[in-house]
């Protein structure tokens, strides 16, 4: 099998080192090089963009909370994916535009990729309209097109320049490495339905107003007290919200989950858009779901194809969820491909092909892809 | 999962998405995503009736076959190929749509086909990897519904729109044209009155003055005449640009009228020097750029302009006297000559009333006969009288006899010169006739009258020659025609054909003035001439003037090489004529030889 990909990690959060690992794949022939480093690490931001300018392949990748390779996550570090096939990079950054500007926007960039149909997406988590940009994305690029990928920047909620470029580290941008060869991808989460299903009476993209007609957190801390058979302090939110996500399911029986990130006492602010009129259920799950969930995810991919690299994008707050177990999860997805190094990044909203084929962000879930 | 519940979500969150847009292409592509999200389709399409120009319509001809056309799809694409061109689909489509069914499912190798009818003019289709169940199917009708009529709506409201836009587009044009001048899109002569009547009023309310500037392009007539009317109309169109150019916010710059153009200043100082200093150097700046050659593919052409203006601070004077105290000015200025601008003085107004008076006294004269035909005999190297050129003599019974170079130009500046052409015409061929009762010398040959270029470029010009000779029973051949050189500029083909038509029924053609003006020795050839006649002013001295000698033989070379004969004018000495003689010129016409006689002295010569 013809090598896709070859691999440098470092556990370093240095630049020096991230630029030994860059040099080292060029030397080995990589035609585009992939970076995934730790928000962690700090670099520096001149000397990061004089090393990213001064490499003459092809750049991309991101900053995320967390790095994985093999079966553990880490807080510093780098992993450089030399990829082996020149890949096409379109980088998005008029993502404020209204919606038909940036319909048109991205149909125009996207015309230099639209004959490619495997995408690897990162995208700047906190840019307004990430959601947008897949939806038009996958308009113009059509069903029966496979993409992984998830959003990146630091756990502080803040925007930082995280997205990697020739020409240096940029926020509020999309990136689309478009790649010669197939992706297998899968996606899992191991979330079931606890409670609903509710009526989203009112909300605005991320924001959830109300659910059957009751002020949306109001609804949510009594549905979680009946559970819990126990009141709630009014900081319950922070403490517990991460383990009752909310789950809009398709026709066909998927969950779309969706992570709250905020309240204000009355609304509910989700990790993506929750329409109107649409039914949502209170969601629940334990370690052992989410470690079968992944299993099962990583099955699936392996049953499409032997493959030379896997990328996972898994979301942070499953990392959260873990803690020191995620190893668990990681060996997991590991096991079914006992010559192929895992690697991947804990990501901030993670982006794949859902059930019908369209590309969509998705929360606490698992992306595999292989390729 | 409560269904029910779910698929009562699943109709209102379609039937939300519906009413969304007033374009109908956004709301049915944002209904079918959210066709993806709620019922899971891989892709999903609307098809519709479209007229002759693609746009949807629900009203159509039964009787004819009804083709659906794609009209949008989420997403745009399967598996690379656009939807709009897979050909496939688009039979499935037009299948269901034919075989009378409102809901029909299918399968094709992986894919289901879910197709629903939109009202009588449209297909939704759906493709998913599962069936619809019949829950969901049945729910569906009332979205349709809603959907057609949300249609038919935004084909009617687009309709609306198409056709107030188009309304308002065609108000706009129609006040555009009315306010604009079509070829220079400056404003037009309409448009800049009722601004000049606004800047008067301002100028009365404020401490103020205005002014307007009008242009007369001098030399643009030979432009449009010998280059014809698309060069004059882009010279017109540059010279609009030069002009406002140059005004920028300093006024507003029209056209006024065939190569007139107007400038309105407003805003100036109530200062007469500040107000005079401001406009010497507009003048300066306008006189200039119209002097810079006008250049294209067809040739490069210089022009020249007078200006006429007049200011105004009070409501003194209206809108009419002002342009006409401008157009006074710009035509004094043209008569002047040496000022290419003038200011308006009551004076001019003085002079013009004399102009127009003048005009008056000529019309009055054609009415009382007072024109009379003098006739200049013209002789061969032996002394014989070969002919006789026919000359126009106004007798003013308060001023005598008026030279014909004060009141021929004013004539032609009307349609005076018509008449006056007629007249000559008519009386040349009534003498002629009277002439031909009389036994003439075998020398002579003809009464030759002159011709005004307006006649020349008549269209019927040799129809009405040849009408007078035949009405007067007189030979053609007694009657020759001088033209001079300038008047071949305009239409030449039909000068030609003209000339050439009386040359074959008899009469002969001289050109006139030969060597001072407009050389077009291309056509000189073509011309059905006879006779050159040399110009007064190179036989004047011609036995001392060196450059004349020089001309005049170069004139004599010129005429034997295309086969024309040649006649002096103005011989006043013996040595003059001996030159002539001696440069090979066989016939002159002169003080030399006579003065222009009354007709009945031109007879006497030949009864004695």
């Amino acid at each position: 099998m013809t090598t896709a990909s070859i691999i440098e990690f470092t556990e370093s959060p240095s630049l020096n080192e991230l630029n030994k690992s860059i040099s080292s794949v060029f030397e080995k022939g990589a035609k585009t090089i992939l970076l995934l480093t730790c928000i962690e690490n700090n670099y520096e931001q001149e000397a990061a963009k004089h090393i990213l300018e001064r490499c003459t392949l092809p750049i991309c990748g991101a900053i995320f909370p967390k790095i994985i390779y093999k079966n553990k996550s880490y807080s510093q570090g780098a992993i450089v994916l030399g990829l082996m096939a020149h890949s096409e990079i379109v980088n998005y950054s008029m993502l404020s535009d209204s919606d038909t500007q940036l319909k048109a926007y991205i149909q125009t960039k996207s015309k230099q990729i639209e004959s490619y149909q495997n995408f690897i997406i990162i995208s700047d988590a906190f840019c307004n309209k990430c959601e947008n940009f897949t939806d038009y994305f996958y308009d113009y690029m059509g069903s029966g097109v496979s993409a992984i990928g998830g959003g990146a920047g630091s756990m502080d909620l803040q925007s930082h320049p995280v997205i990697f470029t020739n020409q240096g580290l940029i926020s509020d941008v999309a990136q689309v490495i478009a790649l010669p060869y197939p992706i297998h991808n899968g996606i899992g989460h191991g979330w079931e339905i606890l409670d609903g299903p509710y009526l989203v009476t009112d909300s605005e993209g991320h924001y959830v107003h109300s659910l059957n007609y009751k002020p949306t957190f109001e609804l949510y801390k009594e549905i979680i007290q009946n559970k819990l058979n126990s009141p709630l302090q009014g900081d319950f939110f922070n403490k517990l919200a991460k383990y009752f996500p909310l789950g809009i399911i398709s026709l066909d029986g998927d969950i779309l989950v969706r992570d709250s990130l905020y309240t204000d006492g009355s609304y509910l602010e989700y990790i993506g858009n929750v329409p109107v009129n649409s039914m949502v259920y209170l969601l629940h799950s334990d370690l052992n779901k989410m470690i079968l969930a992944s299993k099962q995810t990583a099955l699936y991919v392996a049953q499409q194809g032997a493959s030379n690299t896997l990328l996972l994008f898994d979301c942070v707050t499953r990392d959260l969820l873990f803690g020191e177990n995620i190893g668990d999860e990681l060996e997991a997805i590991q096991e079914p491909f006992p010559n192929t190094c895992l690697v991947g990044a804990m990501a901030l909203g993670e982006i794949a092909n859902t059930g019908n084929g369209s590309i969509r962000l998705l929360n606490k879930s698992t992306v595999l892809g292989s390729f | 999962m409560n269904t029910a519940m779910h698929i009562m979500s699943i109709q209102h969150q379609l039937i939300l998405a519906i009413d969304k847009n007033s374009d109908l292409k956004k709301m049915l592509h944002q209904f079918l995503s959210l066709c993806s999200l709620s019922l899971n389709s891989t892709n999903s399409h609307i098809f519709l009736i479209q007229d002759n120009h693609n746009n949807p319509t629900y009203q159509f001809d039964e009787s004819s076959d009804i083709q659906l056309n794609h009209y949008v799809s989420f997403p745009m694409k399967k598996n690379g190929v656009l939807s709009s061109k897979d050909k496939h689909l688009s039979d499935l489509v037009n299948q269901f749509f034919k075989n009378g069914h409102n809901e029909q499912e299918q399968k094709n190798e992986s894919t289901i086909y879910h197709f629903f009818k939109i009202g009588e003019f449209g297909v939704l289709t759906i493709e998913r990897k599962h069936s619809l169940t019949q829950a969901i199917r049945n729910a569906l009708p009332p979205v349709l519904n809603k959907l057609a009529n949300s249609t038919i709506a935004t084909i009617n409201h687009h309709s609306l729109v198409v056709e107030i836009k188009m309304r308002e587009r065609i108000e706009e044009k129609i006040s555009y044209q009315a306010s604009h001048d079509f070829l220079t899109g400056l404003y037009n002569r309409m448009k800049i009155q009722d601004f000049l009547a606004k800047a008067i009023d301002d100028c009365m309310h404020q401490e103020q003055t205005g002014a307007i500037l009008l242009i007369n392009l001098t030399g643009f007539k030979n432009i449009n005449d010998v280059m014809g009317y698309h060069i004059g109309d882009e010279v017109l169109k540059q010279a609009a640009i030069r002009l406002k150019k140059l005004i920028k916010e300093m006024g507003i710059v029209a056209r006024f009228d065939g190569h007139e153009f107007l400038i309105l200043l407003k805003n100036l100082p109530i200062n007469n020097t500040e107000v005079q200093s401001i406009i010497n150097r507009i003048i300066f700046d306008i006189v200039h750029e119209m002097e810079v050659p006008f250049e294209f593919i067809e040739g490069r052409f210089s022009l020249s302009c007078f200006i006429g203006y007049e200011t105004f601070n009070n409501g003194s004077k209206g809108v009419q006297d002002i342009l006409k105290n401008a157009s006074i000015a710009v035509y004094e200025a043209f008569k002047r000559g040496k000022d290419k601008a003038l200011f308006y003085h009551k004076n001019m107004s003085k002079q013009l009333n004399d102009h127009i008076s003048y005009t008056r006294e000529i019309k009055q004269a054609l009415t009382l006969n007072q024109f009379e035909l003098h006739y200049q005999p013209q002789y061969d190297h032996l002394n014989n009288m070969i002919g006789a050129e026919a000359l126009l003599r106004w007798k003013n019974p308060l001023r005598g006899y008026e030279s014909p170079a004060i009141y021929i130009p004013i004539a032609e500046e009307s349609d005076l010169i018509m008449q006056i052409s007629s007249y000559v015409l008519q009386q040349a061929c009534e003498d002629i006739k009277k002439l031909q009762q009389h036994p003439l010398p075998t020398s002579f040959k003809q009464i030759s009258i002159n011709i005004s270029a307006k006649q020349l470029a008549k269209h019927d010009f040799s129809d009405t020659i040849i009408s007078v000779i035949k009405e007067k029973k007189i030979s053609p051949k007694h009657l020759k025609i001088e033209i001079t050189e300038s008047m071949m500029m305009g239409d030449i083909e039909l000068s030609i054909a003209c000339l050439e038509k009386l040359h074959q029924f008899g009469v002969e053609c001289a050109i006139d003035d030969f060597g001072t003006g407009y050389s077009s020795l291309a056509y000189l050839k073509r011309l059905p001439a006879s006779l050159l006649k040399i110009d007064r002013s190179f036989v004047t001295d011609i036995n001392t003037d060196i450059s004349n000698l020089a001309i005049v033989s170069m004139i004599i070379e010129l005429a034997k090489s295309v086969n024309m004969q040649v006649i002096a004018e103005g011989v006043e000495t013996k040595q003059e004529l001996e030159s002539l003689i001696n440069l090979g010129c066989y016939q002159y016409q002169g003080y030399y030889f006579s003065r222009p006689l009354q007709f009945n002295k031109l007879l006497e010569l030949f009864e004695a």
